[in-house]
């Protein structure tokens, strides 16, 4: 099982959208997925027609009272699953205060899910608290979305820097990748054509800004489901396909979804 | 886990549905089809094991392997196994072979399902299930003149709902196919269950006729006045205390000779080697039963039935023999040292034919005259004297025959040492087999918790005994393979792979028959005590 986080410091760079995309395209090609919304503002969880909350309280859950398999939710789709957001999750600052490894305890709950899923995929608030720093040691990759402005670019030279000095840190791989591409802007052009941002390789995949996008909330459904067609799902397809490779994950025609049906699928 | 349950009449339409269901929305879903066929054992192990085997069609068809005590398995698999063996290795395949072992998985009944499949969503428009309904109809194998396993075929209709359907018989004379209830089978996504309960109780309530989901394999034979055969290969009638005796061989004759007769059809097709054991083990206890009771009226008079069964009982030997060596050979090959094993092909395709000759030989025998005549008499000799009362009380007979036979097993079991010659270890293990099978014949006139210690222990000592004599015969019939007059010598490498199996074989005998010697030594500390407790007096 491998665990890649959306994060950015920043708020409104595409986060919940390209972890919303990701983990439906990874579904649609045969893994075993879980998104897990951390993000207390839970755009992923409405995206998917879910309540946000978790049954006995996300305080049960970071005392490890409750497994987490028991609080997923099957999506409409396939082989994926979500654990939606709770609106106390505001409190998890707290509650990881009291437990007595914070940095470790996320990567601890995700150990109990590791033959159920082949991939996670944790959709975080954009912060540097407590709950980044469990984020930060759970995950095997941050795919860090990154708009072409100077001020994103600061942002992630900030994450680069912390992660980097930090030893627990060195061995989660950071990919930085352009979103909201928006090329009628020179800034954009100028910036998103460097194949490098804050000394970090950037992904070659830029997603582009596109309307399509903001009717996620809407549609309350994956972009790449309702509109497959648009260059911002077209361009997730293509994300998709370059980071799966690095996270060391194959399609298989083996793997199921958990969802349980009736009948032939 | 999928709520099920059964409605009378055809499945509701779309638009009846949304009428019953006005808190959710029904989508409109996929038409389906499938067929379910169910796969067990001509004696059932699997029924009798709480299992079912499924092959659902579809792309790809799976083979599903139910139990209601543990989780189920799924698998994919295109072709209808034939065997445990046939299916890919896995937990699938572990659990059906410790349950199947080397029976043929025989279709019991094949269900057509057909119907609508469609997506549930709740208030906030999030799918939360899917509901399937499905029409179903039911076909035999037996319809179609294919092997089956052994029905009940006497039985009542298993519980309600299970009446016939119009156009079936008692009398034997069934439609091709019978209609079962529309099933609905409610899935609940992942953390939506309580929904789905929900959707459940919404559709009961607003349903006429809605009742629980029977089985459908036993709704399906019940609905055809059939039913698992409920008793095993070895089943026979209890015996009463004060029951004559002469009815009570009776009684015995008639149901071994059904065991019997149950299995030559499977036998004469080959379809596993369970049903030539099986009419083995009929036969013989068979002769176990006349020749222990030779000596009580009125069994004197079937001497002549005994000696045909001498006769039948040893045509079945050679082929059985070399069934259980076939079995056992890929396990003899995996002992020899580096790649020899691979060199052992000539000589187990030598098996392979003489198990075919054997069979031939066997199945000749079996249309002959002398069978014929020798089945006829032995449903003969069952009718007159189960429905006689002659002899003395079972009980009486049965103390006095298990007090005498164990006094002789155990003499000869106290006669026997490390350097008694192997017919010895023979002799004792007939006579072991004879005492067990005296045993299981009086069973229900025993309280089990003293009956059943002296069969354990004889049952320890014989499987031992069992697998030295096995040995002994393996190395005998391998050596006639490799020797065969009409075949052309082995080539070198199969030689030396053969002499390498025979020594292995030879050192295998020899640690058998050192566990003989421990294993006699608890046999006789035990069983004296045991049989007294039995029968009341020491042997």
């Amino acid at each position: 099982m491998k665990v890649v986080a959306l994060y950015n410091l920043k708020g409104g760079v595409g986060k919940t959208a390209s972890a919303v995309s990701l983990a439906f395209l990874a579904a649609a090609d045969g893994l075993r997925v879980l998104l897990w919304d951390l993000d207390p503002q839970a755009a992923a969880t409405y995206t998917f027609r879910l309540r946000p909350k978790v049954a006995g309280g996300v305080r049960r859950l970071l005392e490890e009272k409750e497994g987490l398999d028991e609080l997923v939710k099957a999506s409409d789709y396939p082989g994926l699953d979500v654990l939606p957001a709770d609106l106390r999750l505001r409190k998890m600052e707290r509650a990881l205060d009291r437990a007595d490894d914070p940095r470790a305890l996320l990567a601890r709950l995700l150990q109990a899910l590791e033959e159920s899923y082949d991939l996670v995929v944790l959709d975080t608030p954009p912060a540097l608290g407590r709950t980044a720093e469990a984020v930060l040691v759970a995950a095997d990759a941050l795919l860090l979305p990154t708009i072409p402005t100077p001020l994103s670019l600061r942002t992630l030279r900030i994450v680069h820097e912390f992660c980097t000095s930090k030893k627990r840190y060195r061995r989660l791989r950071l990919l930085p990748f352009f979103c909201m591409v928006d090329r009628r802007k020179g800034l954009h052009r100028e910036i998103a054509d460097r194949d490098e941002a804050a000394d970090l390789p950037v992904l070659r995949t830029r997603i582009p800004y596109n309307s399509a996008v903001e009717r996620m909330s809407d549609r309350r459904e994956p972009l790449p489901a309702y509109a497959p067609a648009s260059p911002a799902a077209v361009a997730y397809r293509e994300l998709w396909e370059e980071v799966r490779p690095l996270l060391d994950l194959h399609s298989s025609s083996e793997t199921v979804g958990s969802s349980e049906t009736v009948g032939p699928s | 886990m999928s709520d099920a349950f059964e409605l009378a009449g055809p499945p509701p339409d779309l638009d009846r549905l949304r009428s019953l269901l006005p808190d959710w929305r029904v989508e409109r879903g996929d038409a389906w089809a499938e067929e379910l066929v169910y796969l067990d054992t001509f004696d059932w192990r699997l029924h009798r094991k709480g299992l079912r085997l499924v092959r659902r069609s579809g792309s790809p068809a799976v083979l599903e392997l139910r139990d209601a005590a543990a989780a189920d398995l799924t698998l994919p698999l295109d072709a209808r196994p034939r065997f445990a063996r046939d299916v890919p290795a896995g937990e699938l395949r572990d659990r059906l072979a410790a349950a199947a072992g080397p029976r043929r998985l025989l279709e019991v009944v094949a269900v057509e399902r057909e119907g609508l499949r469609a997506p549930v969503r709740n208030g906030l428009d999030k799918l939360v299930a899917h509901l399937g309904l499905a029409r179903r109809t039911a076909r035999l194998p037996s319809d179609r003149g294919e092997p089956a396993p052994a029905w009940d075929p006497g039985a009542a209709p298993l519980g309600e709902g299970t009446a016939p359907a119009a156009g079936d018989a008692a009398n034997g004379a069934f439609d091709a196919s019978v209609t079962l209830p529309t099933l609905v089978e409610i899935g609940p996504l992942k953390g939506f269950e309580e929904e789905a309960d929900r959707i459940a109780a919404d559709l009961r309530e607003a349903v006429d006729g809605a009742g629980a989901a029977a089985d459908e394999l036993l709704e399906a034979l019940g609905r055809r006045h059939r039913r698992p055969s409920p008793h095993g290969a070895k089943w026979l009638p209890p015996v009463a205390p004060e029951q004559p005796i002469g009815q009570v061989v009776g009684l015995f004759l008639a149901a071994l000779l059904a065991a019997v007769e149950r299995n030559l059809p499977g036998l004469r097709e080959d379809l596993d080697p369970e049903f030539l054991h099986d009419v083995r083990v009929a036969v013989r206890r068979t002769r176990s039963l006349l020749r222990e009771l030779a000596k009580e009226p009125p069994v004197p008079a079937l001497a002549a039935l005994e000696e045909e069964l001498a006769w039948l009982g040893g045509r079945t030997g050679a082929c059985r023999d070399l069934d259980v060596l076939s079995a056992e050979l890929g396990g003899y090959v995996t002992r020899l040292p580096g790649d020899l094993g691979d060199e052992l092909g000539p000589l187990a395709a030598r098996v392979l034919r003489a198990r075919g000759r054997a069979l031939a030989t066997l199945l000749d025998d079996l249309d002959s005259a002398r069978c014929g005549s020798l089945l006829a008499a032995w449903h003969d000799r069952a009718a007159e004297h189960s429905t006689a009362a002659e002899g003395r009380p079972a009980r009486v007979v049965a103390d006095e025959r298990i007090r005498a036979l164990a006094s002789r097993t155990l003499e000869r079991a106290r006669d026997l040492d490390e350097d008694s010659p192997d017919d010895e270890v023979h002799r004792l293990r007939i006579r072991c087999k004879r005492l067990r099978y005296l045993l299981e014949f009086f069973r229900a006139l025993y309280p089990s918790e003293t009956l059943d210690p002296v069969v354990e222990t004889l049952r320890r000592l014989q499987d031992r005994l069992g697998r030295f004599q096995d040995l002994c015969v393996h190395a005998q019939l391998l050596r006639a393979a490799a020797l065969e007059p009409a075949m052309p010598p082995l080539d070198a490498p199969a030689l030396l792979a053969a002499g390498a199996l025979f020594a292995e074989l030879d050192r295998a005998k020899r640690r058998e028959r050192r566990r003989i010697d421990k294993a006699l030594r608890r046999f006789l500390d035990d069983e004296p005590d045991r049989v007294a407790q039995l029968v009341g007096e020491a042997p």
